[in-house]
């Protein structure tokens, strides 16, 4: 096995060998996909979706190769069905305790318990992420080797809401310290057969790219304050439309985020995936903002045009673009790796369908 | 037709994830893996299973080796192994019975809860205690008032009103304490909430032309809390609600919502006639006049602009008027004439 030493700039090092992810799939089976869960959606009346959404995973994990071997999608719409049934439950559970249960002990005087079920769904929300994410690693494997995912969803949760909190007295300036915590805590506990993933990334070299930014965003919104102050120097009453032109500046300002928040993500997908090694194996992303923002503005016309239905053909795109952007540097085929002993969750999913958390 | 050809593929055993270029030979009882000299693994056709099925390639396993990978390029090779092995050859017809089956299963465990949820309310609502009611009522006494304008303050027509309906419950044998309000809103309506609680709008007093009339109303209503239809329909909208949310994934799908409604107002149809026959009956026993009942029903429909039968929440009101036309009997009037006329002010502050 050869030792790499880490390069600063990934594309100088020729050494190494790069391999791609090669996604095959076809828009046209997509669509047939997409037209078949709806009809049977339909037909019946939504409980197909389980396996409907398992049809869908398993064409999109077997059109993507890697070094000529395509991975596999082993879970069942069954799984999914049964931890929907226990989140279900829990959830009930849950409401019915806090808004009835209360109601009758503490009664109607204590309003502050209203916001009790909308406060723990908020907390289970990380929880659903991470839950989700481990369901879909265990369930995928490549030439008959698991992927996985340990760790602990209640501590990832802790990490996600404190970070999380983090963001409103800093203005939104903890955003780089909470993404790297998140993705470290993540990233090293993923795994491919015996061996993790680590992540060794500094938050201020994440710094750079997130002030410009966030400064960025700060004129725009400084500028859009400006020109309301100018153009609508009263508040208009209840009713009575906003001046036309601060209705264009909020518009204009709202697309303004959106596309510096492109650029960003773009630049921290980049940080990311530098700093994430498996063995002695490094990775790159080929990723800018502006393809971002195509993928997300076409995909969001594909989905409203179709009313929904083109939605499996979205994220189609959005995997062709993950696997055209990411490179694999260094000798993968000498890489060993063996099976690893997890013993799969049968109910992982349940909570992030539930919640609507979950991707795809 | 078992060959002794030998067909290349690639095979990882599923314990690393090397992938080694192989040769594999069909015998007659398994399939026999060769990788270089070594054989590697034999597999029995009864046990192959396909992980998949892709047009370039077949991709095999074995139930004895779930994790090891057999991928076939070679189309003859796949042929050969398809008609021996008989899970990979009865694959695509077996699925779409199961699957009709499976469809149809969930479409009537779908229409088995609908109809179970109303079914189960009624024996779910007799066991919710009563200390619940009360506080659901109260509750939702304080969201509603300030809607309708608020409770009005005469206190003689409150008064009057009270000794009414506890006059009905004392003749009826009506278990509870029994809360009227009078509250300003000008709907002709009337509300009962759980936990005793009786709502009656200004407009319906207004639109009444006798103590009788509204006595009508408030026994009617005082029927429907005597028979609990206030929470059992709680439970029923409450369960039907979380049958939608759960089958179709979605709390706020129109087809859902709209299903919830049209079965939630179906059974208050049949509550109605039921609180109308009671409240007929209550009425009765406490030696008024039931003609209230009547004369409100004719005067209402001949107001006109009565919504179609199954999107409103009352039968049509004609309906009703010839379902109470039978019960009339002689009785002694609701309220003294002072009582009456200290009901229509009320509101009057």
């Amino acid at each position: 096995m050869s030792i790499v030493t880490r390069e600063p700039e990934r594309s100088g090092s020729d050494r190494l060998p790069r391999h791609h992810f090669r996604q095959d799939g076809t828009g046209k089976a997509v669509f047939g996909i997409a037209v078949r869960n709806f009809a049977l959606g339909i037909l019946t009346l939504g409980i197909y979706r389980f396996w409907g959404v398992t049809r869908l995973r398993r064409y999109l994990w077997s059109s993507t190769r890697f070094l000529d071997d395509p991975l596999e999608y082993l879970g069942t719409g069954k799984e999914l069905f049964i931890g929907a049934v226990v989140a279900f439950a829990v959830l009930f559970a849950i409401v019915f305790t806090t808004q009835i249960g209360f109601l009758i002990v503490l009664g109607p005087e204590v309003e502050e318990l209203r916001a009790l079920p909308g406060l723990i769904v908020g907390v289970l929300v990380p929880v659903a992420i991470y839950r989700a994410r481990r369901y879909r690693l265990s369930r995928t494997a490549w030439r008959g080797i698991r992927a996985g995912q340990t760790g602990s969803a209640l501590k990832y949760a802790v990490i996600w809401l404190a970070w999380t909190a983090s963001l409103f007295p800093s203005f939104g300036l903890s955003w780089p310290l909470r993404a790297v915590a998140l993705a470290r805590y993540t990233m090293n506990h993923t795994m491919f057969g015996d061996r993790f993933f680590t992540f060794e990334g500094k938050a201020t070299t994440l710094y750079r790219p997130f002030l410009v930014a966030w400064g960025a965003a700060a004129m725009a919104v400084a500028a859009f304050a400006g020109s309301v102050a100018v153009l609508q120097p009263t508040v208009p009453e209840a009713g009575e439309p906003a001046a036309p032109g601060v209705i264009i500046g909020f518009l204009a300002l709202m697309l303004a985020l959106l596309l510096i928040s492109f650029w960003y993500r773009a630049a921290q997908m980049r940080f990311v995936a530098r700093h994430t090694r498996f063995g002695d194996l490094s990775f790159s992303a080929d990723i800018r903002g502006r393809q971002l923002a195509w993928l997300w503005f076409s995909n969001f016309l594909i989905v409203l045009l179709t009313l929904g239905l083109g939605l499996p053909y979205a994220l189609l795109r959005g995997a062709r673009l993950a696997a055209a952007a990411l490179t694999v540097h260094g000798d993968a085929a000498a890489i060993t790796v063996a099976q690893n002993a997890l013993t799969a969750s049968k109910t992982g999913e349940g909570l992030a369908s539930l919640l609507d958390v979950d991707a795809f | 037709m078992p060959s002794e050809a030998v067909h290349p593929a690639t095979f990882s055993d599923g314990r690393t994830a090397a992938r080694h270029a192989a040769s594999v030979t069909l015998a007659d009882e398994d399939i026999a893996i060769r990788v270089g000299e070594d054989c590697v693994a034999r597999w029995r056709y009864e046990d192959l299973r396909v992980v998949d099925d892709l047009p370039t390639s077949m991709r095999l396993c074995s139930r004895t080796q779930p994790d090891a990978r057999l991928a076939l390029a070679d189309a003859e090779a796949v042929r050969a192994i398809a008609v021996l092995a008989p899970a990979l050859r009865g694959r695509r017809g077996r699925g779409h019975l199961r699957n009709w089956a499976a469809a149809l299963a969930a479409i009537v465990v779908v229409a088995g809860l609908f109809a179970l949820v109303p079914i189960l309310a009624k024996p779910i609502a007799r066991l919710v205690p009563k200390d619940w009611e009360a506080a659901w009522g109260r509750h939702n006494l304080e969201i509603l008032l300030p809607h309708l304008g608020g409770e009005c303050a005469g206190q003689e027509g409150r008064q009057a009103i009270a000794a009414l309906s506890r006059r009905v419950a004392a003749a009826n044998a009506l278990a509870g304490p029994f809360d009227i309000h009078i509250a300003r809103s000008n709907e002709i309506n009337a509300f009962a909430l759980a936990g005793g609680h009786v709502v009656i709008l200004d407009g319906l007093i207004d639109f009444a032309r006798s103590a009788d009339e509204v006595a009508a109303v408030l026994a009617h209503e005082m029927a429907h809390l005597h028979a609990r239809h206030v929470t059992e329909r709680i439970v029923r909208d409450t369960g039907l609600g979380m049958v939608v949310m759960f089958v179709t994934g979605d709390p706020t799908s129109f087809v859902g919502s709209t299903a919830v409604l049209l079965a939630s107002l179906s059974y208050s149809r049949a509550d109605e006639a039921e609180a109308d026959a009671m409240g007929a009956a209550m009425l009765a026993k406490a030696g008024f006049a039931p003609q209230g009942m009547a004369e409100f029903f004719r005067r209402l429909a001949a107001r006109g602009g009565a919504l179609p039968a199954i999107l409103s929440t009352h039968p049509p009101d004609l309906a009703r008027a010839a379902a109470v036309e039978g019960t009339t009997t002689a009785g002694t009037p609701a309220l003294t004439a002072e009582e009456w006329a200290a009901v229509k002010a009320a509101c009057d502050s």
